[in-house]
């Protein structure tokens, strides 16, 4: 399952994908930038993995080239109910985390 | 059908910038978009009009084409009946013939025996259904004047030496078959109708009845019934030739056609128009069942030609009056922004302060951005920078929420990681999937002190000695992720004059650039700027807000001292 924004000629703006599924655990590829105008997209695949009962989610977030509030918002949604790993988070990522003091909330592998 | 223009004015939805400042600025009147011009749209009862005339003038032609196929096809079969009833009319030469060529080769054989030329002709003679009602026997005389041998029946018209006799009976002998002449006194109640037969050098005269006033009633059945016709004899349609006919007046009027045939050695000529449609009713009748049809479609198409002009009028106002709303809820939203955020900077003694708000380019939505500064008693003052995550109400009501909160919790005094931790309770991200990032601190205008407290913001950027730095603080996650978590304070030395800039992530974040890049940009750009206008004004490039979606909020402080 692809789910795609796209920006017209731009390309697609935003890209979440369930790459697998094995023993409760979930993972997705989560690409491109995730604002207050692609965060819908994410908050979806998260919600109906949490309601499908997954044990624990990883992103594969190797790919996330932007991350506002709005998508860390989602990301901080989903890991009140399940576990949440980040998958070899972009500078980016692993700064905004940094900076918005969340690194012992959303745990990022591998570790810094 | 109809071209409608729309025009779009006004301001384009760009950026729209608020300034705050202790010394109050004024700040010029927020601009309104204009309502959408509406251009009036072709009026419904004009294009109906048009539909109907033009669905009218379909109908016209169509008709007109029914009409005129129907007469053509009409006169196609109306001659293929005269030519036929013409021909029919040939079936009754051996009926005239017969008698007088018998006659006359009788008179041949028998030497010119009038007894037995009266014997075989008798029988012919009479009222109809007799074909003749008086015969006479001719002898030719090379060079003279034919001499009549015998006489039977009712004397005939034509006189004995009538010049027209003698050469009706001079052409006879060279033919083979009968001769005709007529109508003989046409004018007299009961006309006749001449024949002539010869058989070597005699010559069989006889006359016949033609129809009285040479008007008949034509009887049912016969070929002629559905006919209007005249028949003439000849190969012209000459009233003086007229043999008999059925109507009134001649010419026969209407569409009428011509046949002529070969009678016996002379020829009849029959004019003839129909006396009803010769294909059909339902041929005759399409020209005005298609008229009345098309008449009857031609004003439903124009009802309904001005009902959907109607409603997609009405469409079209009402995507005007969406426009509108939009635009009034995207100034409602603004003002309503505007109302959440301080009118102005309380004026502080030993602080300058000013502050800016821009919109981001994401349409109607309230941002969650906002930024406070309170005066405190003992030369103190307390300022805030929050941004509540997401957009819209629900983002505005939080912000408004925590804005207020934070005034209360200021009011008791509380320091800024106390005020931090109290806030925790006010939002989850869990249940409201919302959170905030929030900077605030105690400032110390005489000491030249501060006190931070940070909920996962922005770091602080302190401007001074022709330098400037980010405080590195703690930094706590923001509110609303963990619940009961103390904030950590971190106070802060500053050199004098400093100036503070606080700002909220709409600021740096762009696409495709790290935030620690997009944070030594900012500090480049401010450079070695003192003073708080110059920071201000460097900070405010002029496509701010136009690359980024979110609402930026930036908060400048600077001692004066």
């Amino acid at each position: 399952m692809v789910e795609l924004i796209s920006d017209g000629d731009a390309g697609p703006r935003a890209i979440v994908q369930e790459v697998a599924n094995q023993a409760g655990v979930v993972t997705f590829r989560v690409g491109g930038q995730l604002d207050v105008s692609t965060e819908g997209l994410l908050r979806e695949a998260l919600t109906s993995a949490v309601a499908a009962g997954t044990s624990k989610i990883v992103l594969d977030v190797s790919d996330l080239d932007f991350m506002d509030s709005s998508g860390l918002a989602v990301l901080l949604a989903a890991a009140r109910e399940v576990p949440l790993e980040l998958r070899d988070p972009t500078t980016v990522v692993r700064r905004l985390i940094t900076i918005t003091g969340l690194t012992e909330t959303l745990r990022m592998t591998p570790d810094a | 059908m109809t071209g409608t223009t729309e025009e779009k004015s006004g301001t384009p939805a760009g950026p729209v910038e608020r300034v705050a400042a202790a010394s109050p600025t004024p700040s010029g009147p927020t601009p309104t978009r204009p309502r959408m011009a509406r251009l009036a749209g072709t009026r419904p009862g004009v294009v109906g009009l048009v539909v109907l005339g033009t669905s009218l003038a379909l109908t016209v032609a169509l008709s007109w084409i029914s009409y005129d196929v129907n007469q053509r096809n009409e006169h196609r079969l109306l001659k293929l009946q005269v030519t036929q009833t013409a021909t029919v009319l040939q079936a009754i030469v051996p009926a005239v013939e017969t008698p007088l060529a018998s006659a006359a080769q009788i008179a041949a054989t028998s030497q010119g025996s009038a007894v037995d030329f009266s014997a075989y002709i008798r029988s012919y003679l009479g009222a109809s259904p007799k074909p003749f009602v008086g015969a006479s026997l001719w002898k030719l005389v090379p060079g003279g004047q034919p001499q009549r041998v015998g006489m039977v029946g009712r004397p005939p018209i034509l006189a004995p030496g009538s010049p027209r006799l003698q050469a009706l009976l001079a052409s006879a002998a060279g033919q083979k078959s009968v001769m005709l002449t007529g109508p003989l006194e046409p004018s007299s109640p009961r006309p006749r109708l001449g024949y002539a037969y010869a058989a070597r050098t005699y010559v069989v005269y006889a006359e016949a009845l033609l129809p009285a006033h040479r008007r008949v009633v034509v009887q049912r059945g016969s070929p002629f019934s559905d006919l209007r016709f005249a028949l003439y004899l000849g190969k012209k349609a000459s009233s003086p030739a007229l043999l008999e006919t059925n109507v009134d007046r001649l010419p026969v009027d209407g569409d009428t056609a011509a046949a002529t045939v070969p009678f016996g050695a002379s020829s009849l000529t029959l004019v003839a128009g129909s006396t009803g449609q010769l294909g059909g009713t339902l041929s005759g009748a399409l020209w005005w069942i298609v008229a009345i049809a098309g008449g009857v479609l031609s004003v439903v198409a124009m009802l309904v030609a001005e009902r959907l002009v109607r409603r997609r009028r009405a469409a079209e106002q009402l995507t005007a009056t969406i426009s509108d709303l939009l635009d009034e809820e995207r100034g409602i939203a603004r003002t309503l922004q505007q109302a959440l955020l301080p009118q102005a900077l309380p004026l502080v003694p030993g602080l300058r302060a000013e502050a800016r708000y821009v919109a981001g380019a994401h349409g109607v939505d309230i941002g969650g951005d906002w930024y406070d500064l309170l005066p405190l008693d003992g030369d103190r003052a307390f300022f805030v920078i929050g941004d509540v995550s997401g957009r819209g109400v629900a983002a505005g009501t939080t912000m408004a929420a925590l804005r207020f909160a934070v005034h209360a919790l200021v009011n008791e005094k509380h320091s800024p990681a106390v005020v931090l931790d109290r806030l925790v309770g006010l939002l989850d991200v869990g249940r409201d999937g919302q959170f905030a990032t929030i900077l605030c601190g105690v400032l110390d205008i005489a000491g030249h002190e501060m006190t931070l407290a940070n909920a996962g913001h922005m770091p602080l950027l302190v401007i001074g000695d022709g330098d400037s730095t980010y405080v590195s603080g703690s930094v706590g996650p923001p509110v609303g992720v963990i619940p009961n978590r103390p904030y950590r304070e971190t106070t802060v030395q500053l050199p004098p004059n400093a100036t503070l800039l606080a700002f909220t992530d709409g600021l740096i974040e762009r696409p495709h650039e790290a935030l620690d890049d997009s944070l030594e940009h900012l500090r480049s750009r401010i450079g070695s700027a003192a003073e708080l206008d110059d920071v201000i004004g460097r900070v405010m490039v002029s496509d701010l807000g136009t690359e980024s979606s979110d609402d930026i909020a930036i908060l400048g402080v600077q001692w004066l001292s």
